[in-house]
């Protein structure tokens, strides 16, 4: 059976935007053999209370892949303690940790966005069009992520929503996204 | 003692059908230069079905996947522009393995890399969503992904899809005074 959805909106729709403050990126190059290992620390921290707000992640050649994870500011200490005793060894001197603190979190939703086109450009381009640089972005399924530096945010979401409708319905249940503690955590 | 595994349960699996990855890391030279592939991509009218972006250092590296029918269009517009050709590279042939939720949890983040680590499964992409965490393997080892997976996760017995059954017609272009 063959579902059939066709759109013609005149303004690209999302259910609302959340922003989260107060983040902290924290990424390392590990080589896809260590995978495990951390795959068992991220699971220590699971076990110690930890959360995570997201992650991405790319094979950067060579066997080795970039994991970005974005947490709390408040948890990045422990985070990073945690790994401090099991650092890698010096992957060809190419740089294995980094983190960048604050920094923000916009993400969004919209109905089927993972199979429409043009979604990807009209974030990237309003975006650039006002300089507002992307540290790391993801999106899969129906959800776009960006993260932004430090109060870019809230001028992003100004910005995204001259092109992104909220729909009055939908705007009207919906908290401020500037408002603290606004990430609802499925 | 070995510690004993108690499974994670998850509502559930799906897997997508072939795709086609594009890789580009190339140096930021003007500030509109950073995303020309998804402008392309839009302008060709191809969905793009998962994105990860990050920049560093004055580089942007970014990897999407699209439908493997578009596979030689997109290489034939690649290879036609000067800024992006050099810094492009491509896999065919990958497959989008995504479960949910995560709840946030690095529980499910770090079984899922253990499980895919210990069977030597190479991972080109991976990020999360809002209840999804989304991998990108080769298509050919989506089925052994699954099986490692399922060592440490729980998914319903029917949730495992290999076929995608909603196709999305998209009949206009979406706020076309932007991209015009």
């Amino acid at each position: 059976m063959e579902t059939v959805a066709v759109y013609s909106e005149s303004k690209l729709k999302t259910y609302g935007f959340k922003v989260v403050s107060d983040l902290s990126l924290l990424a390392w190059v590990i080589g896809s053999d260590q995978l495990t290992t951390y795959g068992l620390r991220f699971q220590e921290l699971g076990e110690r209370g930890f959360r995570f707000r997201m992650v991405a992640a790319s094979e950067s050649g060579s066997s080795r892949i970039k994991i970005h994870l974005i947490v709390d500011r408040g948890k990045e200490a422990g985070v990073k303690d945690h790994f401090r005793a099991m650092l890698p060894r010096d992957l060809e001197g190419e740089e294995t940790t980094r983190s960048m603190s604050p920094v923000e979190l916009i993400f969004f939703h919209g109905p089927h966005y993972g199979d429409r086109y043009g979604i990807a450009d009209i974030v990237f381009s309003v975006l650039a069009r006002e300089s507002i640089p992307v540290i790391l972005s993801a999106c899969s399924g129906s959800s776009i992520y960006l993260v932004l530096p430090y109060q870019k945010a809230r001028h992003a979401v100004t910005i995204l929503s001259e092109s992104i409708e909220i729909p009055r319905k939908i705007r009207s249940n919906l908290k401020d996204p500037r408002e603290k503690n606004a990430h609802d955590r499925p | 003692m070995q510690k004993q595994i108690q499974k994670i349960k998850t509502d559930g699996v799906k897997v997508s059908d072939k795709l086609l990855r594009i890789h580009i890391v190339q140096p930021i030279k003007r500030k509109n230069e950073t995303c020309y592939i998804y402008r392309i991509l839009a302008e060709e009218k191809i969905p793009v079905l998962f994105l990860t972006l990050d920049r560093k250092d004055g580089d942007i590296c970014t990897s999407c996947c699209v439908d493997i029918e578009h596979e030689a269009r997109v290489r034939a517009i690649i290879e036609s522009e000067a800024i992006l050709k050099d810094h492009t590279s491509f896999t065919p042939d990958v497959g989008l393995l995504s479960m949910f939720p995560h709840h946030s949890q690095f529980e499910v983040l770090g079984v899922s890399l253990h499980a895919l680590g210990k069977a030597n499964l190479l991972i080109l992409d991976f990020s999360s969503s809002l209840a999804t965490l989304s991998f990108v393997l080769k298509y050919t080892h989506l089925k052994r992904a699954l099986t490692a997976l399922s060592e440490f996760l729980v998914f319903p017995a029917d949730s495992a899809h290999l076929l995608s059954t909603i196709r999305v017609s998209q009949a206009y272009p979406l706020n076309q005074t932007l991209t015009s």
